[in-house]
Order: C-alpha cells, then structure tokens, then sequence
C-alpha cells in the first residue's frame, strides 16, 4: 500500500532529506519520536505518528499546545492518556509523572535526545521545562518501530520525549528572534528571550534564557469540618532561570554536530502540605542542573549510518528547614550528583525490509552530599540494545534485546548489589485494510529499574540488598485516521488496551515504630484503556474547529498476596477514570480554547480508607490567542484563563491547587 | 464513524460525572462518655488521614471512631501526640498542628485550644501535671506549664533538644531530652533534664551515652521516675532505667512502660526481635513480679504493640496494637489498629477497634463515678 511504503522510509530518513528546520533533537534520537512544527506539517499531510507507531505513542506539537489550550507542563502533561501526574501545585510545585500505574520510576525523560537521570531518586522533576521553549511533547510507552536511537533510551517502561526549540536552518542567513513577556496571577512574571541565526550553511546556532518570578501565594479554601476558610499559601515564592545555548554544525548533508551547554537554578520557598491549625513552614529548596552535550549523526543514504553522543551533567539539590527542633536550628540537606553519559550507534539497512541497529551506552553517576559519614555511591552502567526491524507490506515488526549491566560501588561502608539482566522488547503494526488507513498494533515490553541511591543508601532506610523492580506490558490497540474529505480535514482515533505487572515492586516497611527499611515486596497488576480523538473539522473558509479528547481507565491493584487487605483494591492516588478535552475554534479573529481536564475519585491509602478519599474533580480553562503579522514580524498574543469554575482540589493530598488564574503572554517573533 | 466518535466523547464524559459529587460532613452529634478510655490516633498525612480520638466506653462497650470530629465538627488536628486528664479537663497535644486542645473530659467539647505566643517555643508532645499546673514538653527544646485555672501559659523553660515524655517527682520535673533530630549523630546532645518546679528552672541534667542514650519514656509513681532509653536501635538496645537523684540503674530491657503503685509495666518490642514481651516489675526492688498479660485466647494475643496504658483506678490494662498484613509480615500503618483490654490479672475483658497511627490511650472517670 502506498502510503505505508512511502512511511516506512520516512520513518528513518524524513529528517536527512533537508527539511528547513530540523531539530536538535532530531539528529540526536530520531525522526518518529520527536518532530518540531515544521516536519509535523509535512508528514501530517501523510500519516500521523500516533497513527503508524507500533507501540503508544501520542504528541503534543506546538500547534497542539495552542490549539488545547494548554497552559504550562502539567498540564501538557494532563493532556495525554495514561498519565498520572504528581502536582504539588503552583508555579513551584515538583510535577512527576507515572504512566499506566507502574510508577514515576519506571518514567524515563528525554530532553533534546538525550535521557536525564535522577540516580539519588529516579524520578525527573518535570517543572524544570518550561512550555515556552519546548518544540513538542510526546509520551511513549514501551518500544515502538524507532530503533536508532540509544540503548538507555529503551531503558524505562515508558519515556517522556520533550524537545526543545530549533536552531535556525542552513538556508535561512536572517536572524531569528521571539522575545516573551508573560504575566499572570500569584505574582507571576516570566520574562523569555530566544535569538538564533546561520553563520553559514554549515553552522547554526541559537541562545536562550528564560526566568519566572512567581509568588505563588494563591488563596485556597480550607474546609474543616463545617468549618470553611479562605486560606493563602505561604512561603511558596520562586525564582527560576534556565539558559541555553545550541549549535549545529553541518559537516556535510548527512553528518552533523549538535551541541548544547544547559544551566538551570530554581530557588524557591517550599509551603508544604497545608496542616490544620499551623500554615507556617520555613522550607526552601535549591535546584541546580548544568549539563553540556555533544551528538554527531551520520545519517548516511547507504547501508551503514553512525551515531554518537557525550554528556557532562550535574545536579545540586540544596534543601533548608529552619526550625528549633534540629540540631543548631536548622537542616541543611544538600545533595550533588554527577553524570558522565557515552553512547554509539550503529544501523544497518539489509534491504528495502530489513533494518537492523545496534547501540552500546556507558554512563558513571556519583552521589555526594553534607551529610556525615555518607556511603558516596556510584555506579557504573553499561547498556547494550540490538534491534531488529522488519517491514514487508502492510506489515511492521521491531524486536530489541536489551542487555544491561550495572557496576555498584561506594566510598565507604556497604555497596548495593551488582545487576545484569536481559531485557526483551517486541512490537509488531499491521494494516489490514490496504486502502484504509487503519493500524492494528501489538507490543510487549519487558523491563526493569535499578533501586535508585536512595532505595539503597537512604540513612538507616536504605537497604543494600534489594533487587530491581521489573515491569512486564502488553498493549494492544488500533490507530485511525481519515482526513481532507471536505468538511472533515482530518480524524486520528487511537484505542489501546494494556495489560501490565510490576514484580518486586520497593516500598518502605516499618520494621518498628521509628525504623523503616526499603524492601521488594509487593506485586502490582495494572489493566486498563487509553483512549484518544482528535478531530479537525472546516466550518468554513478560515474557520475550523479542532477537537482533542482522551479518556483514560486505570485498574491498578495490589496483588501481593490475597490474605492482604490490599488485595485487588486499587493503588493509592491512581484514579479509575481520567481524561481531558478541548475544543478550539480557529478563525481570523481570535482563536478560541475551552478546556477541561479531570480525575474521579482516588484514595490516598491502597486499602481504599474511605477516610483517606481525595474526591475527584474537573477543571475547566479558557484561552484567547491571536497572531499580528507585521510586515516579516509578527506579535503573538495569549490569554489564558484556568480553572474558570474556581474548582478547589488536591492532587497531591493537602497541596491545594490554585483557583482561577490568569496569565497573558505577549511575544514578538522575527 | 460520526456514531464512534460520539461514544468517545460520551465515554469522556461519564467519566467526569463519575467525580462530580461529594458526601457532605454530617452534623456533629454528641460524644458522652462517663467512664471509658480515649485512643489518641495520629493518623498519616502522607496518605490523607487525620489524625483523630476513638472513644470506648466501659457501661455500653461502644465505640465511637473520630469522636473529636463528631463532637466538635472540627478536626482535631495534624499528628497528635497524647493526651492527659487533669482535674476534669483532658489536654490533647496535637503536635503538627503546634497546639494543645482542652476539651470537656465527657463530651470532648472544645474549651480552649492553648499554643505558646513565644517565638520558636512549638510543637506539643507530652504532658504530666502537679497542683494546678500542667507541663507540656514542645519538640523546639522547651517546657511549658499551663495554670490548669486560667488555661494559659504561666511559664516557659529551655531543656534539651527535643523533649518527649516527662515525669515529676516531688517537686522535680525529668525531662526526656531525645535530640531525636540528630539522629546522624548518634542522638548525642540527648539528656534528662531535672526541672525544680519551684523556680522552673533547670538546675540538673543526668547526661553521659552509656546511661541515658536516647531517653524517650518517662513514668512516676510520685516517688520513683522511670525512663527508657531507647538506645541506637543497633547495639544499644532500648532499657528501662530506674532514677534515683542522678543516679540511674537499668532495670530491664523494654521499648514501652507504665506505672501504677509500685508496679511497672514493661513491654519489650525492639527492632529486629522475633517475640515481644510484656511483663510486671517491682518498682522497688527492680525484679520481675510477673507476666503481664495471658495470651489464652485468640483475641488476647498482640500482633504488633504501639501504645500500653494502666488504669490506675482498677488496673486494667490497655495494649494498643497495629493489624500485621498477612502476606507480608509487616505491621499496616496506615491501617486501622486496635486496643486490647485486660484485667489487672492479664485476661481480656474486651478487644475494639481504633484509628489510623493508635498511639496513647488514656482512661476517664466521671467525677459522679469516682
């Protein structure tokens, strides 16, 4: 079938044949899982990613994100299927995300191609990546039919793609600029800068910064038994900048450089959990992250093409508490970590059928911190992906062997244990239908993740024995999509069944009243559906209506042992129902975004306490958008306005969410 | 297809609706009880729970769970701690919440709700009273003393570093200083401090890692004070220690006691042990005088102890423990527990359910009774 044909190629070269603005991210991981605005249009007028992957894989472009209305990460974040979020609230509250109930540790980050990591937690914070410089988002569960991409890209059950904004592309000799202001309530002023431009052909480049100001200081109600307050945050003020610089350099047509130096620097208040009677809290916590990358691709229109990449990164977390019950008056918590990251790739084209990649990765993380007598862990990992991919027809097939080992160590006292374990992955799309663009899809994923420092080394808590904690999935699902039939422009349906299990899950114990230890214990099965629509429909000339909705259903339950009162109840904070829709009317005036998102009820206890119930909620928002061409400029305006019904409700037990809000974004492009 | 799409939506849809309504907080109802027992919960914030009171009352043998709420409409608070009953009022420090409840011993209506004014001087833990005062240790390293009258802090003393339960003898206040917070350091600016009640002030302090590592529990009996340190949770376990002046002589092994007359009540649950004991000492010669409790019955048996309790009326004894999961062997602490009753003799009278976190326990009688 034609279509199918013409994809398959695209799937591993769409980037190599000189699209004006190829991404960094593009050349560092690969064409399908991550796109900028420029190639989605391009490949939209052929078949969707969501649509062709052969495993779940669902995008937020640009485009998305305005047409959604979707106002910062987390609610990007809200916005794809399967996807619980942990939002401590506000501008400042840490954002970390599970998919399909296997927990956030078994989330990976890739950030412009390259995979972040937390070994002291294994959770990324995604509150550090502002909207305003991501090209796109997308969440991928499991393996799909991408493969040059980097062993420990493969490496989590499922990964979270964010790109940044381009550099500038070879033809294109003009300065680029978007300079932002946004404002917003709680004291919010975010300030965003981005200037790029070609030297040459050869090489590009880009600089940006970005600061947010927030006071966070939302009033909230405070209901007390049949008592109701209205009550302010407190001691929640941020300030946070982030600045990078990229560049690229076009060897030649097929081979190129990119770099990136990244510093990032958060200092904010922390309000802490809203306690009855006593709203004072004297938290603070200090991010720090510098990070500095190199990636060569060799995309190469002959058998053989060549990856590469480097990173330096490091990390600082610096936490205070002042308060007279600690030992001089205050805590100081400060931890630091460091990575090295290596990783090559190779890919083989065999024939018009047959494609075959192998990586190998190293990286070496290190942990220091204040506190006295500390082990200083670190660990060496070593991964090794090979990758087969088949396509004949209306049929595709990706099989990966992952084959990882992981070297632990310390400076003194107790190591944790050495691992190595093979890691299968398969995922298979077929077409039945030739001349319908309809995609049957299967995929199994088995995978693992090593207990983080913190798992083991955590003071009197951590516990060097533990073994990994192993995921198994399988999804099924069938994409959709039908477009440019008059009034209809384009319909992507996607619905996908799973099935997963986590087997030696880590959790904390109490091995009396004040001592606690890591340990594998417990056994969770996780089923559920995800489902998608996003449909474009032409009202009339200049006036479209784009609809976007998904719907998720989690079952997520304990499975330990049957005598245990949490058996096949479902895991605390994961709710049975999900989902979030929006409606965009695009016109010559003003855009306009109505949006909601919501959540049933959850519990914060896996034994479902009907006292510990977190009642579910929607929330509903707003957003205006309007371009103004001047001349080769133009000046983008945004209005948002969030939870218009002033909804009050908790993700994250007794962190309030903020009510209404507005936020108004000015910015000027050349 | 237009069919399709709409089930997608209507799906989207119904889920919403799912979450659109909540129970409303029923009105509050009265609480009596004249004679019976209040289990202090303190919850689990991390999972939602508050803290709360169960109420069980010895005539009808009811229970009454979250009966602070149902009395007061009101939450009791963030982690509270223990309780204590003075001279017809009961105090509650609810020590997250940085305030010390007093409400009507019967009703549990609130009178008052007490914190210091003071700067930096936080957190209630503990409490013990003497002619018209009532002392409560505050977790920054202080002591303050309430006038039971007039409900107000009349005094305010700096101790150690966080200060957990205190005991008086004569006309001295010990003081359990944990430095629990500096656990890095092995607790080692913990001491027992020895307040004269007259003057309030600190005049002696019973320090040295050997002796008093990590003291938590204090009991008196007016004349003899008892402390356990709780050791290191390593090689050091936690021992019952007998005061004498300065002098302190170990008496046992234990991780949770109580006193009545010349008898303590000792129960030992350290980290690591395969079984618990629970046993009856002499407070004068130091020797054990018997088993504590007789587990004959299915229900008499402690599955994981948190809290034990002496009625120093009758003698009856209360263990508060924790429900173990079954597949796992470890105590669910974010679960509901429960409290044994036993007769002065060791037998249960009577086993029922408490809250989340079940951690002191404290017996009322009406003055009508008494």
């Amino acid at each position: 079938m034609k279509t199918r044909l013409l994809s398959i190629p695209a799937f591993i070269f769409s980037v190599s044949s000189g699209l004006s603005a190829a991404t960094v991210t593009e050349l560092c991981v690969s064409d399908t899982t991550v796109h900028n605005l420029h190639e989605f249009e391009v490949v939209s007028n052929q078949v969707r990613e969501e649509v062709l992957s052969t495993a779940p894989l669902f995008n937020l472009t640009d485009e998305q994100i305005k047409t959604q209305g979707i106002t910062d990460i987390s609610d990007a974040l809200h916005r794809l299927p399967g996807v619980d979020i942990r939002d401590y609230g506000g501008a400042g509250g840490m954002k970390t995300v599970s998919v399909r109930g296997l927990g956030a540790t078994h989330t990976g980050v890739i950030y412009d191609g390259i995979v972040l990591s937390d070994a002291q937690s294994g959770q990324i914070d995604l509150s550090r990546y502002s909207l305003n410089n991501l090209g796109g988002l997308s969440v991928l569960i499991g393996d799909n039919s991408d493969i040059f991409i980097p062993a420990k890209a493969s490496a989590s059950a499922a990964t979270i793609i964010l790109s940044s904004m381009s550099v500038p592309g070879p033809e294109d000799p003009k300065w680029h600029m978007r300079a932002q202001i946004g404002v917003g309530s709680f004291g919010m002023i975010n300030p965003y800068i981005n200037v790029g431009k070609s030297l040459s052909k050869k090489f590009s480049f880009s600089i940006i910064g970005d600061f947010i100001h927030a006071k966070n200081d939302y009033p909230f109600t405070l209901k007390n038994g049949k008592y109701k307050t209205r009550e302010k945050r407190t001691n929640s003020m941020m300030n946070s900048g982030h600045g990078e610089i990229n560049a690229r350099w076009r060897i030649t047509p097929a081979s190129t450089i990119d770099a990136k130096i990244y510093y990032y620097d958060n200092d904010r208040e922390l309000p802490g959990p809203v306690v009855l009677y006593n709203l004072s809290n004297n938290e603070t916590l200090r991010n720090r992250n510098f990070f500095g990358q190199l990636c060569y691709k060799n995309l190469s229109l002959s058998k053989l093409s060549f990856q590469a990449l480097a990173k330096f990164n490091w990390d600082a977390s610096i936490y205070t508490d002042v308060n007279n019950k600690y030992p001089g008056g205050a805590l100081h918590d400060n931890y630091y970590q460091r990575e090295v990251y290596v990783s090559g790739s190779a890919m083989y084209l065999a024939n018009d059928h047959l494609a075959f990649n192998y990586s190998a990765d190293y990286f070496y993380n290190n942990l220091s911190s204040n506190q006295p007598n500390y082990v200083r862990p670190w660990r060496n990992s070593i991964l090794q992906t090979l990758t087969g991919k088949y396509s004949i027809d209306r049929l595709l097939v990706m099989a990966r062997i992952l084959f990882s080992i992981y070297d632990n160590g310390v400076h003194s006292g107790e190591s944790a244990e050495d691992h190595t374990k093979v890691s299968p992955s398969l995922s298979i799309s077929f077409q039945p239908f030739g001349n319908r663009l309809l995609f049957v899809r299967a995929s199994y994923k088995n995978i693992f993740r090593m207990p983080t420092f913190n798992d083991s080394y955590y003071f009197h808590m951590g516990s060097t024995t533990l073994r990994p904690e192993t995921t198994d999935q399988v999804n099924v699902g069938v994409t959709w999509q039908r477009g440019g039939t008059g009034w209809l422009n384009q319909v992507v349906l996607t619905a996908d069944a799973y099935y997963n299990h986590v087997k030696d899950k880590i959790v904390a114990v109490p091995q009396n009243m004040y001592i606690w230890n890591m340990t594998n214990l417990e056994k969770v099965r996780a089923f559920g559906a995800d489902l998608t629509a996003n449909i474009d429909f032409k009202l009339a000339s200049m006036h479209n209506i784009v609809l976007a909705a998904n719907y998720s259903f989690q079952r997520v339950q304990p499975r330990t042992s049957k005598s245990s009162p949490e058996y096949n109840k479902q895991v605390a904070f994961i709710p049975k129902h999900s989902g979030a829709a929006s409606v965009c009317w695009k016109n010559p005036w003003v855009d306009f975004v109505i949006h909601a998102t919501g959540s049933s009820n959850r519990y914060g206890t896996s034994t479902n306490n009907p006292v510990s119930r977190i009642d579910g909620y929607i929330e509903c928002g707003i957003s205006l958008i309007r371009t103004f061409p001047i001349r080769n400029h133009s000046i983008d305006l945004r209005l948002d306005i969030s939870n218009i019904l002033n909804t009050q409700y908790e993700i994250v037990p007794k962190y309030p969410m903020p009510g209404t809000a507005w936020k108004l974004i000015v910015s000027y492009n050349i | 297809m237009r069919k399709n799409l709409f089930l997608i939506l209507m799906s989207v849809v119904t889920a919403f609706a799912f979450s659109a309504c909540s129970d409303d907080n029923k009105d509050p109802n009265d609480v009596e009880t004249l004679n019976g027992i209040y289990v202090i919960n303190s919850g689990n914030m991390r999972k939602n729970i508050p803290g709360s009171i169960t109420a069980y009352d010895f005539t009808n043998k009811t229970t009454t769970q979250r009966a602070f709420f149902t009395a007061n409409g009101q939450e009791l608070g963030s982690t509270p701690q223990s309780a204590l009953i003075y001279d017809g009022k009961m105090y509650i420090a609810a020590y997250q919440s940085n305030l010390i409840w007093v409400v009507d011993p019967t009703t549990l209506k609130v009178i008052k709700s007490i914190r210091s004014e003071e700067e930096g001087v936080e957190s209630p833990r503990y409490m013990t009273a003497k002619d018209g005062k009532v002392y409560a240790s505050m977790f920054s390293g202080h002591v303050v003393r309430i006038d039971a009258a007039s409900l107000t802090i009349d005094a305010t003393v700096k101790v150690g570093p966080n200060p957990e339960q205190l005991a008086i003898a004569g006309n001295k206040l010990y003081v359990c200083n944990t430095d629990g917070m500096n656990y890095m350091n092995n607790y080692a600016n913990g001491y027992i401090s020895i307040v004269n009640l007259s003057t309030m002030k600190e005049e002696n302090k019973i320090q040295g890692a050997t002796d008093v590592l990590n003291p938590t529990y204090a009991v008196s009996n007016g004349t003899d004070v008892f402390v356990i340190c709780q050791g290191n949770y390593g090689d050091i376990p936690s021992t019952v220690k007998k005061i004498n002046g300065t002098n302190v002589t170990d008496i046992c092994p234990g991780t949770m006691m109580d006193i009545r007359g010349n008898e303590l009540y000792v129960v030992n649950a350290p980290y690591g042990a395969e079984t618990f004991t629970y046993e009856v000492y002499s407070t004068t010669t130091g020797s054990k005088l018997r088993d504590m409790l007789n587990f004959n019955t299915e229900n008499s048996k402690i599955e994981y102890p948190c809290g034990l309790a002496v009625d120093q009326l009758t003698g009856n004894i209360v263990l508060l423990s924790y429900y173990i999961d079954p597949a796992s062997g470890f105590a669910q602490y974010a679960e509901p527990c429960y409290a044994n009753v036993y007769n002065p003799e060791g037998n249960l009278l009577n086993r029922f359910e408490t809250g989340v976190g079940s951690i002191f326990a404290v017996f009322h009688y009406s003055t009508e009774t008494k």
